[in-house]
């Protein structure tokens, strides 16, 4: 026999009693509950805003906050700092990273194109975490809104420019190596040659 | 040349794993082992230029430049370093503007560093040729060097 | 041959294990997929012991044994992955990783690299042990392999690939201690045959494939396999493709005939694809100029020009040229359009110069229709002798087999005016005068008959006895010597050695670009074996290009169908089409090039030139596309699906991994489309269709007779005036017109050259890197001088492959079928 485990009968559910007391019934006389509403409101009225007025007014990221993204230049030379060793591509679980690298007439291995789709990227910052050089890195910037896809699509140039933009003052470096702390110090490059320098 | 070559290559034509008494033939004959002598025999033979030349810069007997004539080895063992062998080695460098294993332009000297000639009790130990000089300063190995120059 | 294969029993890992006797541990291992971690280690190549990553335990024994040289014992309890194991390969990779850069961002080799998985699996987060790391400059000046010494881990096994398996030895250690590197003799730059087998072997980063520097990192690659389009060994190549463009191809241990060989071509030259001379769009020739058209177009102005002469002058006014680079279905597709559409047998291919000659002489001698060649001909036979012939160059990985037999002691007797890759390692190297092995082969037979040395009933019993013994019995060893140029006890010594041999085989090639042999040098050669009863198989001789066998089979040619049935009434030759004037009004040419590869060019051109109607269907705007009046644009190998059957007569599936290049159509489509046009479909909607079809093709097998050819030999007419003979051929990193469209290819040459000897130079005031005007009685052009030991005094070598030194205009065609060699003179260019 069929046993059904759900009754579909309506449960008649009754409410407790509220109990008589003298101090409610003051209370439903003299309205305290809207007056003491009122005095919270009356007292905010004074208060300084909460709220920002968010074009006008605008809020300072967070440390680690995850804004857009920049790659970074090299202090000496100027030029980028990636090599193109495809760590963070390989990582990024949206796939929205995509690297062309070419031997330049020095044999170096120099990055063509370095591309970032912002539209498919789900700001993990693994990249960030997986790239041995530092070189791609999240700036604070977060105000990037476009009505056309190509403004959200990141080119090498494009990255470079975010690079000088947001984070080329003291005090976005200071933010990103207290916070992300990149791994870029412990490698030396020379002659086209990077070697990780042991300070252990 | 090519009849030097031709008399060496008449001794080994016929054996087998000869790389080593070839390349001392050529040290024996050239002083050196020139690039065209190696060539000459690997074509001959048939045996890759490669495997000469890797022989010939695995022992030390063998030298790809033209030696001088007089080779000077200054002795760096470790009784000759004490002996501060190294300040000898320098003076003659500096003297003749030549590095360890060079041979000056007009082809007399060689400098060369031995790890120990067994004479340490007169270290250090520097030879001119095949004369042993012991417990000598490097101003005495100089003027030596430079007499034989005049020679 | 090694007293009988024992059987043992042992245990590796708690499997029990049964192998032949002599088969090391981690051989035993790898075949039973048991993963013993390695790095010097190849199948190919004997033992090292030099990473000492392969270390096992085995039970009862003190210490630990290196898997790789260490043979597997019978009742021997092996394990592989211990805790000790683990520290001592821990280790072995923290050593190792002392003087290896960890510059792994920039290497090509990090994803692929053993030393990387290694230390992944096994390696410390740290090291111990701090050293002085390499840095010595990157070798880049080599156009295909880039070679980084400070990322070389000394396994040696590019060395012994390269002198060992390759016979090459272009690299070695050199120096010793810290200094001790990998280096070419002198430490000049790398310049050997770049064949790229380092490259592959190599385990980290230290030698690489310049063309594939810094292009992709290794993971974001996908891999197909294919079969190399270049020559009949078929071998496969894995492709290496990001976004849908091949940027290099490897082979793989495990896969194909190749076991992972493969020559500079199938590794460096697959790129022609991406050639700038790729055709785009059917093209129609427009007041004497090609100007693009729509397909349909170009279609129409073909079915009208065909139906036009078809219904004025008759069928047999058309002909057709098939290419043996093309695949199966697309010549069966020729074929059938030629037979069913315009109804005429006026077919054939450039295998009329090399392959048709041969097959006509195994059908005449052995009375088989199809002889194909084995991989593994060569091993295990006493003595192996070849023919003018530069088998190394024209198929490499076949040529490799030869090195390996000699190395496992056959006796290797070279007959050749040059000096070939096997030349060099042979035991014995026989200079002989251009096209007379014919000459050499009935002087064996004759010194086999004064001898006794044959089975008396065996060979008496063959047909055209009495003739054949009629014909040598002039070729004493005198006569033999006088003519081929050789020593007469040197020819006395190599033919005792081979008639004297119990396991032998004969091996030559005959191409079109081969101008030294010829019908009678073939038919020679089958004499022989008949002669001496080894039977058809100890004759090897290998088909040309990637499908030359199965052009054939698919019945290119005037005489056979599909299959090797004859026709009754056969259609015209390619001597009749384009050497004779006004046999045929239009063509149809399949991916072939006549106006380079074949002999006698002012001929064509004379004959081509008065077409009413040319038509060119080629993946480039060839030399003959330039005077057609209708190219269409064909999809190139790898960019279709297709079959090729190589010269062991195995099917191979040739896959599609690209897109097409613009609007051009793989050729089986191109014609299926034009028979559509013509009114005429042949019911052929699909591929799957077409393979069907291919399939149910019945092939003949022959009636299996045993007669002698006889054919006397021809001496060629010598002038004073013509002091050279000039010999054609295929240069080892070129194959035919195709491998030129590669860029890497002519990174390494691209400027045609000659051969001179060196006493001839002096004779006649040549200099090394000059130019000269090369002259013989059909034309004249200038090249470049390149003075050399490798042939012998009075002949000269030259590789047919580039278009602006035509040097085919030279050579003359023969077709009673003996060797067309040419005879030139060389004057200096002051």
């Amino acid at each position: 026999m069929k046993k059904h485990l759900i009754s579909h009968e309506p449960k008649v559910v009754s409410l407790p009693d509220e109990k008589f007391s003298f101090k409610n019934l003051l209370k439903d006389i003299f309205l305290t509950e809207i007056i003491s509403g009122l005095g919270l409101t009356l007292s905010s009225l004074f208060k300084k805003p909460v709220t920002k007025q968010y074009p006008h007014e605008k809020k300072e990221a967070k440390q680690g906050f995850r804004g857009l993204h920049a790659l970074a230049r090299r202090p000496d030379t100027g030029l980028a700092k990636c090599v193109g060793c495809g760590l963070c591509a390989a990582i990024c679980p949206s796939k929205c990273i995509t690297i062309y690298t070419y031997e330049d007439v020095n044999h170096d291995k120099i990055v063509d194109r370095y591309e970032l789709d912002i539209l498919r990227c789900v700001f993990c910052s693994f990249c960030v975490e997986a790239c041995p050089y530092g070189a791609i890195v999240m700036t604070r910037h977060y105000e990037y809104a476009s009505y056309s896809k190509e403004a959200l699509f990141m080119t090498k140039e494009k990255l470079l420019k975010n690079w000088d933009d947001y984070m080329s003052d003291e005090d976005a470096l200071v933010y990103f190596k207290k916070y992300w702390g990149p791994r870029e110090e412990d490698f030396v490059g020379h002659e086209g040659q990077a070697v990780f320098r042991n300070n252990k | 040349m090519e009849s030097d070559l031709n008399k060496m290559l008449e001794h080994y034509y016929e054996m087998d794993g000869n790389i080593i008494s070839i390349l001392q033939d050529m040290e024996e004959t050239f002083g050196f082992i020139p690039e065209d002598a190696v060539n000459w025999f690997s074509h001959r033979l048939s045996i890759p230029a490669a495997r000469f030349f890797g022989t010939a810069t695995f022992y030390g007997q063998f030298h790809l430049t033209k030696q001088g004539k007089h080779i000077i080895k200054v002795c760096r063992g470790t009784a000759c370093h004490v002996k501060g062998s190294q300040k000898i080695s320098d003076d003659i460098q500096r003297e003749f503007s030549i590095g360890v294993g060079q041979t000056t332009k007009d082809e007399l000297f060689t400098l060369e560093h031995v790890a120990c000639v067994g004479a340490c009790s007169v270290a250090p130990v520097t030879l001119v040729g095949k004369e042993v000089n012991g417990k000598v300063k490097s101003s005495a190995i100089l003027k030596k060097i430079k007499q034989l120059r005049e020679v | 041959m090694f007293g009988g294969c024992r059987m043992i029993n042992l245990t590796i890992d708690g499997k029990q294990i049964k192998i032949n006797k002599g088969v090391t541990i981690l051989k035993a291992a790898l075949d039973n997929d048991i993963y013993i971690p390695h790095l010097c280690w190849d199948h190919r190549l004997t033992p090292y012991g030099g990473c000492r990553l392969c270390m096992v335990e085995i039970k009862d024994q003190p210490r630990l044994f290196a898997a790789c040289s260490m043979p597997a014992g019978d009742g021997m309890v092996v394990y592989t992955d211990t805790e000790q194991l683990r520290k001592v390969r821990s280790t072995v990779v923290e050593l190792m990783l002392i003087h290896h850069p960890l510059d792994c961002p920039v290497c090509d080799k990090a994803g692929e690299c053993q030393l990387q998985i290694m230390s992944f699996k096994y390696g410390a987060n740290f090291s111990r042990f701090k050293g002085e790391r390499k840095n010595a400059p990157e070798d880049t000046g080599s156009p295909m392999i880039s070679r980084n010494t400070n990322r070389c881990v000394l396994c040696g096994k590019c060395v012994r690939v390269c002198g060992e398996h390759q016979g090459v030895g272009a690299i070695n250690f050199i120096g010793r201690g810290f200094e001790n590197v990998i280096s070419p003799a002198f430490e000049e730059t790398l310049d050997c045959e770049f064949c790229g087998q380092c490259v592959d072997a190599c385990p980290v980063g230290a030698l690489g494939s310049k063309p594939f520097k810094h292009r992709a990192r290794s993971w974001v690659l996908e891999s197909y396999d294919n079969i190399c389009p270049y020559c009949s060994v078929g071998c496969t190549v894995t492709l290496d493709l990001r976004e849908g463009e091949i940027l290099r191809s490897r082979g793989i241990s495990t896969k194909g005939i190749n076991k992972g060989d493969l020559c500079g071509k199938g590794r460096y030259g697959l790129d022609f694809i991406y050639s700038d001379a790729r055709l785009k769009t059917p093209m129609i020739r427009v007041d004497g100029q090609l100007k693009d058209v729509s397909w349909d177009e170009a279609l129409k102005y073909i079915a009208d020009g065909l139906i036009d002469i078809k219904n004025k002058k008759g069928a047999d006014r058309i002909g057709a040229i098939g290419s043996p680079r093309c695949t199966v279905e697309d010549n069966y597709m020729l074929q059938n359009f030629m037979r069913t559409v315009i109804g005429t047998n006026n077919i054939d291919s450039s295998a009329r110069f090399g392959f048709a000659v041969f097959n006509q002489a195994i059908e005449m001698a052995f009375g088989i229709k199809r002889l194909p060649i084995e991989m593994d001909a060569p091993l295990g036979k006493n003595v192996i002798l070849v023919f003018e012939s530069d088998v190394t160059s024209t198929h490499p990985v076949w040529g490799l087999k030869f090195l390996e037999a000699k190395q496992k002691g056959s006796k290797l007797i070279i007959v050749d005016s040059r000096e070939t890759k096997l030349a060099r390692h042979a035991h014995m190297w026989l200079k002989i005068k251009p096209g007379t092995t014919q000459v050499f082969i009935y002087g064996m037979i004759k010194l086999a008959y004064d001898e006794g040395l044959y089975i008396k009933e065996d060979a008496e019993k063959i047909e055209n006895f009495s003739k054949l013994i009629e014909l040598v019995q002039s070729y004493t060893p005198e006569l033999v010597a006088k003519i081929t140029t050789i020593d007469k006890d040197d020819f006395l010594a190599a033919a005792s050695l081979y008639l004297t041999s119990t396991s032998r085989i004969i091996t030559l090639t005959i191409a079109a670009a081969e101008n030294n042999k010829g019908f009678n040098t073939i038919a020679s050669a089958c004499d022989l074996t008949n002669f001496l009863g080894d039977g058809p198989k100890a004759l090897q001789s290998p088909a040309e290009y990637s499908n030359t066998f199965g052009l054939w089979q698919m019945g290119i040619a005037p005489n056979i169908k599909p299959g090797g049935e004859k026709v009754e009434k056969p259609g015209k030759t390619v001597y009749e089409m384009l050497y004779k004037k006004d046999e045929i009004d239009a063509l149809f040419l399949m991916g072939e090039d006549p106006l380079i590869t074949y002999p006698d060019l002012k001929t064509i051109e004379n004959v081509i030139s008065g077409l009413q109607l040319l038509i060119v269907q080629d993946i480039r705007l060839t030399e003959t596309a330039k005077l057609a009046h209708v190219v269409l644009p064909a999809s190139s190998w790898s960019e279709k699906d297709g079959t090729f059957i190589n010269s062991m007569g195995r099917s191979q599936t040739v896959r599609k991994v690209i897109m097409e290049k613009g609007e051009s159509l793989p050729d089986w489509q191109i014609l299926n489309k034009l028979s559509k046009v013509m009114g005429q479909s042949l019911g052929i909607d699909n591929l799957k269709k077409l393979q069907s079809e291919v399939d149910d093709i019945r092939i003949i097998a022959g009636d299996k007779r045993l007669r002698y050819i006889a054919a006397p030999y021809v001496e060629p007419p010598v002038t004073a005036e013509y002091p050279f003979i000039m010999v054609t051929g295929n240069s080892m990193q070129h194959s035919g017109t195709l491998s030129v469209m590669s860029k890497s290819l002519t990174h390494v040459f691209s400027d045609a050259f000659i051969q001179v000897n060196t006493e001839d130079a002096l004779k006649y005031g040549l200099v090394d890197g000059s130019y000269a005007t090369l002259e013989s009685i059909k034309g004249k052009t200038v090249i470049k001088i390149r003075v050399t030991d490798e042939v012998s005094p009075g002949v000269l070598f030259v590789p047919v492959h580039f278009k602006h030194v035509r040097v085919n205009e030279l050579t003359r065609i023969a077709e009673d079928g003996t060797a067309p060699l040419a005879l030139v003179k060389l004057t200096p260019i002051k």
